[in-house]
């Protein structure tokens, strides 16, 4: 397993986490998701730590999918924390929130977010956003050198 | 009042009223004023006849206690009465303008003016206190005073209600918030997993249970709807507008564009009346407002009949009023107030789905912009729906 098949979902609801994966899954993405249920949780993901140390396990992922209403943690602190680490500070980040209040978005991109999206009901638009997500940050999008 | 002290032993003091005492003979004639004698710790010693009237105690209740008795219980436990008597000490003399108490506990504006009195040795000995009733002095005087008072009491309770209000705006603004956070995720899982049901459960499932399956999936999309709609409509009441002139041509060109989403067939069916003036509005707002309007005449059509859609705009004084004449099914006279307010529908969900908020969203709108909106209209002959907003530039 590398960074180029691990995507990292950061969200607490299980719902949530049920319907991205099914939704990943239908859109034919070839990666693995993997899920951590707060901000705590993402900060020891990304920085290898405790459970996650293993990075053949656990290995960094190709971008970071961010809810930003997080236990422990927000996402906003998440962000924050990761563009302070010299190592793996360029890891893309796409918020994946259900708040589309102009200061959560201006705050995200102010914290270092790559791209920031607005989680939505309509299955047929969940679909739509797998696919766009699939597109652009695994196939067009440029890795950029971490570390 | 400098004289006063002196003039009769604190006997002589306590006969209040006696013809002998110079105190008294001084004192009855300016019947405007209580006047009280304090002794150096501020109890009453002696008073003048319109004390009597002005605080409603008789003598006997009232000699020998201490003065704070006339402060409301808020002053008092704030440490006021003995802070002015200091203050009259430190500075010779003191006066202000506040609230008293009467006997019977009601309140009314004094001055009050408290001066210190000594004896011929210097010895600190007690305080003159003179206080007007100004509510009821004042009336042929200087009712000024009174009303600077009332007018700085009455913006003190404005200042009051606009920080209630924007208060109350926070909290609407944490509300939508949270509707827009927490309500949704459990639609989201009820929507996705319902879908998910149908998806890979449908064939296991006869026509009935894929029935219910298609009924969970469209009250989501109705209740997603609804929120939506809410929180446009919250938004309207809540954010600042900042007016400025704005193209109605180009505007509803824009409009157009996002109601009929490429159908040409969608667009013809609407004439604008170019040329349109241009009006002073909060651009995105108008564009709800119109998008609303257009969606409702496009819709509202009997089944079969091909919906005709005609915009123009009429000069009317300073302002422009925009008509949107459709051919659709027309309100009865007893509907037309109400079709405005939210969660108003005249019709059942099929075939004319909504969620009842669209209207109260341009009424908002329009509200919000210093414009108005109405309508004319008959059963089975079309509706007239129409916008007003002040022209933008002279002549047009």
């Amino acid at each position: 397993m590398s960074t180029a098949c691990t995507i990292l979902l950061v969200e607490d609801n299980q719902s949530d986490v049920f319907l991205v994966e099914r939704a990943f899954q239908k859109a034919k993405v070839p990666h693995l998701l993997q899920v951590v249920e707060d901000g705590e949780q993402a900060v020891a993901y990304l920085s290898g730590a405790g459970p996650y140390s293993d990075r053949s396990r656990f290995p960094l992922p190709l971008f970071v999918l961010l809810d930003l209403k997080l236990p422990r943690k927000s996402g906003f602190e998440v962000l924050e924390w990761l563009r302070r680490q010299p190592a793996i500070r360029r890891v893309p980040v796409v918020v994946l929130t259900s708040s589309n209040h102009i200061e959560d978005i201006d705050r995200a991109y102010d914290s270092g977010a790559n791209s920031y999206l607005v989680k939505v009901a309509d299955p047929i638009a969940v679909a739509e956003l797998a696919r766009a997500i699939e597109q652009y940050w695994v196939n067009l999008n440029q890795q950029p050198e971490l570390g | 009042m400098s004289a006063l002290p002196d003039l009769r032993p604190p006997q002589a003091a306590r006969s209040h009223g006696t013809s002998d005492d110079r105190f008294g003979r001084v004192v009855q004639c300016v019947s405007p004023y209580a006047i009280y004698l304090l002794d150096a710790g501020g109890c009453v010693i002696s008073w003048n006849s319109c004390a009597e009237r002005m605080a409603g105690y008789q003598a006997n209740e009232i000699l020998d206690r201490h003065f704070s008795v006339f402060y409301p219980p808020e002053e008092v436990e704030r440490g006021t009465p003995a802070a002015n008597l200091q203050a009259a000490l430190v500075a010779g003399h003191y006066e202000d303008e506040s609230w008293r108490l009467r006997k019977d506990r009601s309140r009314f504006l004094a001055s009050v003016a408290i001066t210190p009195i000594y004896d011929r040795q210097g010895n600190h000995t007690g305080f003159s206190k003179t206080t007007r009733d100004l509510t009821e002095c004042c009336k042929r005087m200087d009712r000024m005073e009174v009303h600077t008072i009332q007018v700085e009491t009455r913006s003190a309770e404005l200042e009051r209600l606009t920080s209630a209000l924007q208060e109350a705006n926070r909290a609407m603004e944490s509300f939508a918030y949270s509707v827009s956070h927490d309500l949704r995720a459990p639609l989201r899982a009820m929507w996705g997993f319902a879908e998910a049901l149908q998806e890979d459960y449908g064939e296991k499932l006869d026509e009935q249970g894929r029935r219910y399956t298609r009924s969970v999936m469209d009250a989501a999309r109705r209740m997603d709807e609804l929120i939506e709609d809410l929180l446009a409509y919250s938004r309207l009441s809540r954010v600042e507008m900042e007016l400025s002139s704005v193209e109605l041509e180009a505007t509803l060109r824009e409009v157009v564009e996002e109601v009929c989403t490429g159908d040409t067939r969608c667009k013809r069916s609407i004439a604008v009346a170019a040329p349109l003036p241009s009006v002073i509005a909060h651009r995105l707002t108008l564009i709800q407002v119109l998008t609303n309007l257009l969606s409702n005449a496009l819709k509202f059509v009997a089944s079969g009949t091909r919906p005709q859609v005609r915009v123009f705009a009429e000069a009317h004084d300073r302002s422009i009023r925009l008509w949107m004449e459709d051919n659709g099914l027309g309100i009865a006279p007893e509907h037309l107030q109400r079709i405005f307010l939210p969660f108003e529908r005249l019709h059942g969900p099929a075939p004319y789905p909504g969620t009842g908020i669209g209207l109260a969203i341009v009424s908002k709108g329009m509200e919000r912009m210093g414009g108005r909106a109405g309508v004319e209209s008959e059963l089975g002959r079309g509706s007239r729906f129409w916008i007003e907003l002040p022209a933008a530039d002279e002549g047009q």
